[in-house]
């Protein structure tokens, strides 16, 4: 699931073209809610949680998803 | 018919009988004062029933006294030393006579339900503009979820 956390739809729905991330399911969170949950500060951060939301792993900056399933 | 005369002894004859009946009365009596029986002195007569009856009584109390000596000098008796029998030590009931209550304890049929901490923050699907809940969006799996926080500028 990708949290985008600025600017408006529009702009949302220009960098999902741009850069050919449709997948996973991509969500504006405009109120950023969704980051200060998670005490997201920067970005790109991946954050793994579990079933029930929990946080197992967190890494900011960019990451390797290999290197975030490998957690699991 | 001739009368013989009687001889000159046997005119006494009554008073000698008199006599004889009378030692026999005194003889019978047994103990009888000799001096009342002179003096006519009833008291005196009195006071050696007493006497008699004291003298019956004396006379049996060596016989008691004796029975109570030999009884406490009796060797089998004092230095025998009598059998001793077991003390019974009194027992101490260990179970008690009523059961204690017995809790049991059921396992839950079923499970408690799983706290739910994903954010309840509405967002917009950027495919098609709709506002959802992300904790409805995020809920209800079973594998985690990897969250991808991203900026388009």
């Amino acid at each position: 699931m990708g949290v985008g956390g600025a600017g408006t739809l529009a702009d949302a729905g220009e960098f999902v073209t741009a850069t050919g991330t449709a997948t996973p399911a991509m969500y504006l969170d405009a109120s950023t809610g969704v980051w200060q949950h998670y005490n997201v500060l920067s970005q790109p951060t991946a954050v793994l949680v579990d079933a029930n939301g929990t946080v197992i792993y967190e890494l900011p900056g960019l990451f390797n998803p290999d290197e975030v399933l490998a957690r699991l | 018919m001739l009368r013989t005369p009687k001889p000159p002894g046997r005119a006494r004859g009554p008073a000698v009988i008199g006599s004889v009946s009378l030692a026999l009365i005194l003889a019978a009596c047994g103990s009888v004062n000799q001096d009342a029986l002179q003096t006519g002195d009833p008291a005196l007569v009195v006071e050696d029933e007493s006497t008699d009856v004291t003298e019956t009584s004396v006379s049996s109390v060596p016989e008691a006294s004796e029975a109570a000596v030999g009884s406490l000098v009796d060797p089998a008796v004092s230095e025998t030393p009598e059998p001793t029998t077991p003390t019974t030590t009194p027992t101490i009931a260990t179970t008690p006579t009523t059961a204690p209550p017995t809790t049991t304890t059921t396992a839950p049929t079923t499970a408690p339900p799983a706290a739910n901490n994903f954010p309840a923050v509405a967002v917009q699907r950027i495919s098609d503009g709709a506002e959802v809940d992300a904790a409805a969006q995020l809920a209800g799996g079973n594998l985690p979820v990897l969250l991808w926080f991203w900026s388009p500028f």
